[in-house]
């Protein structure tokens, strides 16, 4: 039996969404829509779109980079006000 | 399973050990384990650390992790001159190579020796039937063997070829 | 069909140990061996040059990601123990 693309490619986005799910710290989810972000882009090259590939992946980059410096925003705020250490 | 065939995997075999010396020698003689390159690379090389392992070849890991460098241009050059049906793929992933360089910040120019060194190995072995696909999979099983398997083995075997290349941690 | 159940095979094996490992930082050597086999499975599956140059776009838009990301994990670590 031959394991072809498409069986990975589901497996990295199911795995990618229930860890999204599963995980309690925003660190974590990130970490998991990378995975998930991953996998849609592949079964959509799979099937033959590659300029929705193309662009979904340079939207997920830019995603990624906007949700990181929200979170370093809301730790510093938190560690003026002096909830942190 | 008539689809085995005992030449591809021959081919495969070959592929991955060149791939693996190509960018493992190219990125040991920039430097790369001396320091990290950018501040996600310090945090992965002190956890590798922390685990027993080499802090230079943690160094190494974190350096690929985080920027662009001779296993990048070594799949991107496969990858376009597999595309592309010739050797003006390799030039074309080169010059990806360099902006997502300059995108990371980061001023070496590992990526761009691993991209062509690459594509002169395909050029020369093409002629000898190992078509440019066969080094597409060597070069991901190369990179599963450093960094899939087990961090402390993988960076101690680094750090000694490092040694042996006289290329020494500089920064803590 | 062998580079198939290869690459496919390698794409299972790395999703299922990021899945099950706790440290935050051992997994990004996993995530990058991810990045490297879809790169692989999108010029694979399409022999053309727009296969090659999407394969190349994800790639280096991938790696800044991990970076990203990275720098986050830095950051936190930075914060809580007051380095």
């Amino acid at each position: 039996m031959v394991i072809e693309f498409v069986y990975a490619a589901a497996i990295l986005m199911i795995i990618g969404a229930i860890g999204g799910l599963l995980q309690t710290r925003p660190i974590d989810k990130f970490l998991m829509l990378g995975v998930l972000g991953d996998g849609l882009i592949s079964i959509v090259a799979i099937f033959g779109y590659l300029d929705v590939a193309m662009a979904s992946s340079f939207m997920t980059f830019v995603s990624i980079i906007i949700l990181m410096i929200g979170l370093i925003r809301v730790l510093e705020i938190r560690k003026m006000r002096g909830e942190i250490g | 399973m008539e689809w085995i065939f005992l030449n591809e995997m021959v081919a495969i075999l070959i592929a991955t050990v060149l791939a693996w010396l190509n960018f493992v020698i190219i990125d040991l003689w920039m430097g790369l384990p001396e320091a990290p390159g950018v501040r996600g690379a310090r945090v992965i090389g002190r956890s590798i650390e922390k685990r027993e392992g080499d802090l230079g070849g943690g160094y190494f890991s974190g350096n690929i992790v985080c920027s662009p460098d001779a296993s990048a241009g070594t799949l991107l050059a496969s990858c376009g001159y597999y595309g592309f049906g010739g050797p003006e793929g390799g030039l074309i992933a080169a010059l990806f190579v360099y902006f997502g360089n300059r995108m990371c910040a980061d001023p070496g120019y590992a990526g761009t020796t691993g991209a062509l060194a690459i594509t002169f190995i395909i050029w020369i072995t093409s002629h000898f039937g190992i078509t440019p696909n066969y080094f597409i999979v060597g070069i991901v099983i190369a990179i599963l063997t450093i960094q899939g398997l087990y961090h402390p083995l993988s960076s101690k075997l680094i750090g000694k070829m490092a040694r042996k290349m006289n290329r020494k941690v500089i920064e803590k | 069909m062998i580079e198939e159940t290869i690459v496919s095979c390698i794409v299972i094996y790395m999703v299922l140990r990021l899945f099950i490992t706790q440290n935050r930082v051992e997994r990004m050597p996993y995530l990058n061996v991810i990045n490297f086999s879809v790169a692989a499975i999108i010029t694979l599956k399409n022999p053309c040059p727009l296969g090659a140059i999407t394969s190349m776009v994800y790639f280096i838009a991938a790696t800044v990601g991990s970076n990203a990301i990275a720098f986050t994990i830095s950051k936190i670590k930075e914060t809580k123990h007051g380095d």
